[in-house]
C-alpha cells in the first residue's frame, strides 16, 4: 500500500455550448441581480428550485416564478478531500440548501467555514443547520455567483 | 437530488417510485392484482446490485425493505415460488440500448416455455422492466403465454 500511484498526465479539452433553456435563462438572468426564482407547480404548489418549466410529479407545465428568500437549512452536504481538474483545491464543501420558502434543495459550494481540521469541520456542520445565500460582489449570471454560509440564528 | 429532500419529498432516495408506478400501469393493463401469486417469473432491469432489491419491491414481489434479506435466503432464485432474473439479469450483461428489450425477450422465452435451462416450470406470466438514465425514465410490460 505504500507504493505511490502513477498519475497519467492527459488533456481533454472539451469545451462545451448549450442552451440554457426559457426558464434556466430567465433564472440565470434574476442572479446577476442577486435574485433567485423559483418555479411554482400549480397543481401540486411546490416551489421548484433551481426552476423547471414542468412539474416531474404533476406532469403540468409550472407558470408562476417565485423569488425565493436567501436563508434556509442544510440538507446534505459532504467535505471533498481530493483535488480534481476544474475544481476548487480542496478542502471544500459541496452542499445541498433547502432555502426557506423553497420546497427542493439546490447544491452548491458552502463557505464561510474553517476547514483546517476536515473532521472537526465535518462534525460542526449539520443537517437542518441554518445557512444563508451569499452573493459574489460582481454576478455573471452563472451558479458559480453565489454559495451558502452557515447563518447566525 | 434536491427533489427527494425536506418536508415536501414524497420519497427516499433508496425506493425506485417512478418504477413502482410504471409497473403499477403495466399490472392494471393486464389485470394482475397479486403479483405475489400471479407473476411466475421476472426480467428486472437491475445494472447495480442495489437496483435489484428496490425493483423487486416496486414489483410488489414481497414488502418494502424485505428484498435483501429475501434474496439472501434464496427466495428469488430458480427453482423456488418466484424467480427474478433466472437469465442472469442485467449485472452480467448490459448492452446499454436493448438490454430492456433483452428483458422482454427473456420474458417471452420464459411464457412460450423456450428459455431451455432457465426455464421457469411452467411459466404463464412474466414482468420484464426497463430503465433509462438514473431515476428518469422507467419500462414495464407484463407478457402472458398461451394456454
Amino acid at each position: 500500500m505504500s507504493e505511490p500511484v502513477i498519475v497519467i498526465e492527459q488533456r481533454w479539452d472539451i469545451h462545451y455550448r448549450h442552451a440554457a433553456g426559457e426558464t434556466g435563462s430567465h433564472f440565470f438572468r434574476a442572479l446577476r441581480d442577486k435574485r433567485l426564482l423559483g418555479r411554482r407547480c400549480p397543481a401540486c404548489r411546490r416551489v421548484l428550485l433551481p426552476p423547471r418549466g414542468f412539474c416531474d410529479r404533476c406532469f403540468v407545465p409550472t407558470g408562476e416564478w417565485v423569488e425565493v428568500e436567501s436563508e434556509g437549512v442544510l440538507e446534505a452536504f459532504t467535505v471533498v478531500a481530493q483535488k480534481f481538474t476544474g475544481l476548487p483545491d480542496p478542502p471544500y464543501v459541496v452542499a445541498y440548501a433547502r432555502l426557506r420558502n423553497a420546497d427542493t434543495a439546490m447544491v452548491n459550494y458552502l463557505r464561510g467555514i474553517d476547514l483546517g481540521d476536515v473532521r472537526a469541520a465535518a462534525q460542526r456542520l449539520a443537517i437542518g443547520m441554518p445557512v444563508r445565500v451569499v452573493f459574489r460582489d460582481r454576478p455573471e449570471g452563472r451558479m458559480t455567483d453565489f454559495w451558502f454560509e452557515p447563518a447566525q440564528r | 437530488m434536491g427533489d427527494r429532500m425536506g418536508p415536501a419529498a414524497e420519497h427516499d432516495h433508496a425506493d425506485a417510485d417512478a418504477l413502482a408506478e410504471a409497473i403499477a400501469r403495466a399490472y392494471r393493463q393486464a389485470g394482475i392484482q397479486d403479483p405475489r401469486r400471479e407473476i411466475d417469473v421476472a426480467e428486472l432491469y437491475a445494472p447495480f446490485s442495489n437496483i435489484e432489491l428496490h425493483a423487486i419491491e416496486a414489483a410488489r414481489l414481497c414488502d418494502k425493505g424485505q428484498a435483501g434479506w429475501l434474496l439472501e435466503k434464496g427466495e428469488f432464485h430458480l427453482g423456488r415460488r418466484q424467480p427474478v432474473n433466472p437469465s442472469g439479469g442485467v449485472l452480467c450483461a448490459n448492452p446499454i440500448a436493448v438490454t430492456a428489450m433483452v428483458r422482454v425477450a427473456e420474458a417471452a422465452l420464459q411464457v412460450m416455455g423456450h428459455a431451455g435451462e432457465r426455464q421457469v416450470d411452467g411459466a404463464r406470466t412474466a414482468l420484464a422492466t426497463g430503465i433509462g438514465g438514473d431515476h428518469q425514465f422507467y419500462g414495464a410490460m407484463v407478457l402472458r403465454g398461451g394456454s
